[in-house]
C-alpha cells in the first residue's frame, strides 16, 4: 500500500481508503472529512520533516496528487508510514 | 434595521477602509454597502420577496456575506447550509425552511441537482456579479443558471427603502438540537443587534481590528463575525480551514484577532509554517464551540504573545452570550483543570435550573438556561420542539449542566443532552444510531463519544448486526445519510446493545 493510503487508513480508521477510493478521486468530494485532510497534511509534515505551504495545498486534492507531491520532494515511495 | 444600519454607518464612518477580505479579493465598507444594495435590487428583480427563504450553499467567501446582507435588506431570510451535508440532509433543510431559491458555488450546486427550489443562483456565474447592475446578465445553462434576470434600470440607494422592522426574521440557522432531528433556528434582526451590542460593551471590538475568521459562515458562530463587523473591524474569510491558510492570512493581513475552535488552534500550532510565520500582530485569540483543552492552552501560551477570549454560545440564544476575557484567563504557572465558560454579556441572563425548572442558588449544579433579547423566535415551523427547549418562563435550555458562582461565572460540568462535540461540531448520537439502524443487517446500535486528542471527542458505534456484516459496508451506508463529521471513527460489533427495561441504552455499561 502507498504511504498516503497507509496514512489515510491510520488517520480515519477507515480501511476502504486502502482500495475503495480511486487515485484520481477528489478526496473532499468522496466524503472525506476536512479535519482529516488537515491531519493528513500535518502527518506528512511530521513524517517528511518538510513544510507543506498554503500554496502547495491548492494542488492537493487526490491521492495521486499527494503521491506526486511526496515524490517531488524526494520522499515519495521511500516514505513508509509507521 | 440592524444589518442595514450597520453597513450604512460603516460606509459613512470608514468608507475606504477594508471591510472584507477573502482569498480572491477585498472590499471597502463603501463597496460592500453599495454592492449589497445592488444585489438586493437584483435578487428582488429575480423574484425574491420579503419573507422568502433563500438557502446559501458555499465555502466562506465575500459573496456569502453580500448575499446575507442583501437578503436582509429586502426582508428575505438567509438559510446557510453546511456544505459537507449529504444530498438528503441538504434537501431536508431546504424543504424544512421552504426555501424558494438556493445561492451557491457551482461545484456545491452540482452536488445537489434535485433541490425543490424555484431558482438556483450561482455565486460564480457572471449573472450573479451582474445582478442589480445596469447590464444584461449572461444567461447560461448549467447548475448556476439564473433564469429570467431582467435588465435593470439605474437605481438610487433610496429605491430599496430600509423598511424591514427589527423583529422581522432574518435567518434560519440549522441545528440538530437535543434530539438529533434537524431544526431551523429562526433569528430576527433584533437578536443580531442584541448580541452585537452586548459583545461591543464587554469585548470592545474596534475599527482598527482585523479578525481572521476560521469558522464557517453557515454555523451559528458566524454571529461573531457580524458582531466584529458592527464595530467596523475587517473580517478575513478562509475558504475552509487549513492551518497553513490561516497562518498565511494572519501574516498577510497583519491580523489582530483570530476566531477558531480549540482543535483548530492545536492544528495551527503543529503546522510547520507556524515556526516561521509572523504572529506578533495578534492581540487576541477568540475560541469557542468546544471546551479548551489545557494542553492546547498551555502550548498556545508558550508560543504566542497575545490574550485569549473564550466564547460560549448557542444558536438558539442568538450565538455568543457568555465570554471569558483575556484578563480572566490564568497564566501558565497556574493552570486549572478546566476554565469557566465566563460571564454573560450585558443584556442576556443565565440561571441554573433544577429538573422542576426552579432557580438554583450560587454554586448549585443544574441545567444552564438563558433568556434575553438575543434568543430565537423559535424553530421554524416546529412549535413542539420550541416548547420542549423553552421553559414556561421563556428560558432556553442549553442542555449543559453546570453552576453559576457568586461572581457570575458559569462553570460547565456535564451535559444533560446526549451530545458529542467533535472539533466544535455537534454530533447527536441518536441521529447516527437511527442511520445505522436503517441498514437492513443492523438490529440495534449505540453511539457514544470517546476522547480524541485532535478533535476533543469522536463518535464510536457499537452495533448488533447479522453475522458477516462489515464496518466498511456500514460506513458506506452512513456516507449516503450523514455528513462526514457525524460518522463514527470506529464501529465495533457486539451481540446485543444493552438496554434497561424501559428500552434506554445503557451507555455507561458500554463505556465500561
Amino acid at each position: 500500500m502507498s504511504a498516503i493510503r497507509t496514512m489515510l487508513v491510520e488517520l480515519t480508521g477507515t480501511p476502504e481508503f486502502a482500495d475503495g477510493v480511486g487515485d484520481d478521486e477528489d478526496l473532499s468530494a468522496s466524503g472525506m472529512d476536512s479535519g482529516d485532510l488537515v491531519r493528513l497534511v500535518l502527518l506528512i509534515e511530521e513524517r517528511t520533516g518538510q513544510e507543506v505551504s498554503a500554496e502547495d495545498l491548492e494542488g492537493l486534492t487526490t491521492i495521486a496528487d499527494y503521491e506526486r507531491f511526496l515524490a517531488a520532494r524526494g520522499t515519495g515511495t521511500g516514505t513508509e508510514a509507521r | 434595521m440592524w444589518l442595514t444600519q450597520l453597513l450604512l454607518r460603516n460606509r459613512q464612518c470608514f468608507p475606504d477602509r477594508t471591510a472584507l477580505v477573502d482569498h480572491r479579493r477585498s472590499l471597502t465598507w463603501s463597496q460592500l454597502h453599495d454592492r449589497t444594495l445592488e444585489l438586493a435590487h437584483g435578487l428582488a428583480a429575480v423574484g425574491i420577496r420579503s419573507g422568502d427563504r433563500v438557502a446559501v450553499l458555499s465555502l466562506d467567501r465575500i459573496e456569502v456575506l453580500e448575499t446575507y446582507f442583501a437578503l436582509a435588506r429586502i426582508g428575505a431570510l438567509f438559510v446557510p447550509l453546511n456544505h459537507s451535508l449529504t444530498p438528503a440532509e441538504v434537501a431536508g433543510a431546504v424543504e424544512r425552511s421552504g426555501a424558494v431559491a438556493v445561492v451557491g458555488e457551482d461545484e456545491l450546486l452540482a452536488r445537489h441537482p434535485e433541490l425543490p427550489v424555484r431558482w438556483r443562483i450561482s455565486l460564480e456565474d457572471p449573472a450573479f456579479a451582474a445582478l442589480g447592475r445596469d447590464a444584461e446578465p449572461t444567461a447560461r445553462s448549467g447548475p448556476g443558471h439564473v433564469p429570467g434576470v431582467p435588465r435593470l434600470p439605474d437605481v438610487g440607494f433610496d429605491d430599496v427603502p430600509d423598511t424591514v422592522p427589527d423583529d422581522a426574521p432574518a435567518a434560519i440557522l440549522h441545528t440538530s438540537a437535543t434530539t438529533g432531528l434537524a431544526k431551523g433556528v429562526t433569528v430576527d434582526h433584533a437578536s443580531f443587534r442584541a448580541i452585537a451590542l452586548g459583545w461591543l460593551a464587554v469585548a470592545a471590538p474596534t475599527d482598527d481590528m482585523v479578525l481572521v475568521n476560521c469558522c464557517p459562515l453557515y454555523h451559528g458562530s458566524m454571529v461573531v463575525s457580524l458582531t466584529y463587523m458592527a464595530a467596523g473591524a475587517t473580517i478575513v474569510l478562509l475558504p475552509g480551514f487549513t492551518p497553513q491558510g490561516a497562518l498565511e492570512a494572519i501574516e498577510a493581513n497583519r491580523a489582530t484577532h483570530l476566531w477558531l475552535v480549540p482543535q483548530m488552534l492545536r492544528f495551527l500550532l503543529h503546522a510547520k509554517a507556524s515556526e516561521r510565520t509572523d504572529l506578533s500582530t495578534l492581540r487576541e485569540i477568540l475560541y469557542g464551540a468546544a471546551p479548551m483543552p489545557m494542553d492546547i492552552y498551555a502550548d498556545a501560551l508558550r508560543r504566542l504573545d497575545c490574550g485569549f477570549r473564550q466564547v460560549y454560545g448557542m444558536t438558539e440564544v442568538g450565538g455568543p452570550f457568555v465570554t471569558l476575557g483575556p484578563d480572566e484567563h490564568p497564566p501558565a504557572d497556574r493552570l486549572p483543570e478546566s476554565l469557566p465558560a465566563g460571564r454573560v454579556i450585558p443584556g442576556m441572563s443565565a440561571r441554573a435550573l433544577d429538573p422542576q425548572d426552579r432557580e438554583l442558588g450560587p454554586d448549585a449544579i443544574g441545567e444552564i438556561c438563558v433568556r434575553g433579547p438575543g434568543q430565537m423566535r423559535g424553530y421554524w415551523g416546529n412549535a413542539e420542539a420550541t416548547a420542549e427547549i423553552t421553559t414556561k418562563d421563556g428560558w432556553i435550555r442549553t442542555g449543559d449542566l453546570g453552576f453559576i458562582d457568586r461572581e457570575g461565572y458559569i462553570h460547565l460540568v456535564d451535559r444533560s443532552k446526549d451530545l458529542i462535540i467533535r472539533a466544535g461540531q455537534n454530533v447527536y448520537p441518536s441521529e447516527v444510531e437511527r442511520a445505522l439502524r436503517s441498514h437492513p443487517a443492523v438490529r440495534d446500535a449505540a453511539v457514544l463519544g470517546i476522547p480524541d486528542a485532535d478533535y476533543g471527542e469522536v463518535p464510536l458505534a457499537y452495533v448488533a448486526a447479522q453475522e458477516g456484516t462489515t464496518a466498511v459496508e456500514l460506513q458506506r451506508h452512513l456516507a449516503e445519510l450523514l455528513a462526514p463529521y457525524k460518522r463514527p471513527r470506529r464501529i465495533e460489533f457486539i451481540d446485543e446493545v444493552p438496554r434497561n427495561p424501559a428500552g434506554k441504552i445503557l451507555k455507561k455499561l458500554l463505556r465500561g
